[in-house]
């Protein structure tokens, strides 16, 4: 499970972030938003996901939540967060104008 | 930045014939391999960014481990000639009852390794715990010099990928492969316009 999760958010969200920017600035502009807020996202995880990863090891909780959550879970859930800001985002843009 | 296929574009168009066309060959080929760095750096260079920043911020902790207190740095000279040396199990034992002190009994199993220094006249005993704890003994009069945690254990197992399981250990050495390619076709890209230019013109670049 840890594994899957891992190669999941390591290597395959990354992978489905380039292939989505595929002509990016072709696509609509609640889209592109939602792509860079994904981006955005994701440069977030890798920052916390690190940190995570490099915290002592003797000082992770007996359950090991929040460890998990911030190391693993990140790297899945900061980008869904940060198209979905973005998407939030281009909606009120698109109502002001 | 888009490499273009100039070379191959104009044989299609039957432009060029005989010597004219095997002449072109050669920028063909280079259109070819720029299109190659071109997406080998993109897609290898994305794919393997997470992985390449774990193993970057962990080997820059590594190289100042001791300044970052990481590593205890002890500093001791021999109390006895190397031959004087009080025995490995007589040690070991000193530093299982030291570490034991802190409320967790230890016992030789749970010691991972013995690190004997004749020139500075210590032995460091680490402990399979999850600090990676570590007993400085000094090897002539059996006196506990230092007790701390190896912070660099479990950073030196991150930056391998031992710390997440055999797999991961393939994958660490593919980033190590991922960064060369990105960095040779990143040579290429940077050295193939200026290529093609210096022979457009017939000189330098």
């Amino acid at each position: 499970m840890t594994v899957a999760l891992m190669f999941l958010g390591v290597f395959l969200v990354p992978t489905l972030l380039l292939i989505v920017g595929h002509r990016i600035r072709r696509r609509a502009p609640r889209w592109r938003r939602m792509f860079w807020g994904a981006i955005a996202g994701y440069v977030v995880a890798m920052v916390v996901g690190t940190a995570a990863g490099i915290f002592p090891p003797e000082a992770w909780g007996p359950a090991d939540f929040w460890r998990g959550l911030l190391g693993l879970g990140t790297f899945l859930l900061a980008p869904a967060v940060g198209a979905v800001i973005g998407m939030a985002t281009a909606t009120r843009r698109s109502q002001a104008a | 930045m888009k490499p273009r296929a100039g070379g191959s574009a104009d044989i299609r168009r039957g432009g060029l014939v005989g010597a004219e066309a095997t002449r072109a060959k050669a920028p063909d080929a280079r259109a070819a391999l720029s299109r190659f760095a071109f997406y080998s750096h993109l897609w290898v260079g994305v794919i393997f960014t997470t992985a390449l920043v774990v193993i970057s911020v962990t080997g820059i902790l590594l190289n100042h481990k001791r300044g970052l207190g990481l590593m205890p740095d002890v500093v001791s000279k021999p109390s006895a000639p190397f031959a004087a040396a009080l025995p490995l199990a007589h040690l070991a034992r000193v530093a299982l009852e030291h570490a034991s002190t802190g409320g967790t009994e230890y016992a030789e199993r749970d010691i991972d390794r013995m690190d004997v220094r004749p020139r500075s006249g210590y032995v460091k005993v680490r402990l399979r715990n999850a600090a990676s704890t570590e007993v400085t003994v000094d090897i002539g009069t059996g006196n506990v010099l230092h007790m701390g945690r190896r912070g660099d254990v479990f950073l030196e197992k991150l930056h391998s990928g031992e710390a997440f399981g055999g797999i991961w250990v393939l994958i660490s050495d593919a980033a190590a492969v991922a960064l060369v390619l990105v960095c040779a076709t990143g040579y290429w890209l940077w050295l193939a316009p200026r290529l093609r230019r210096s022979g457009a013109t017939g000189g330098g670049a």
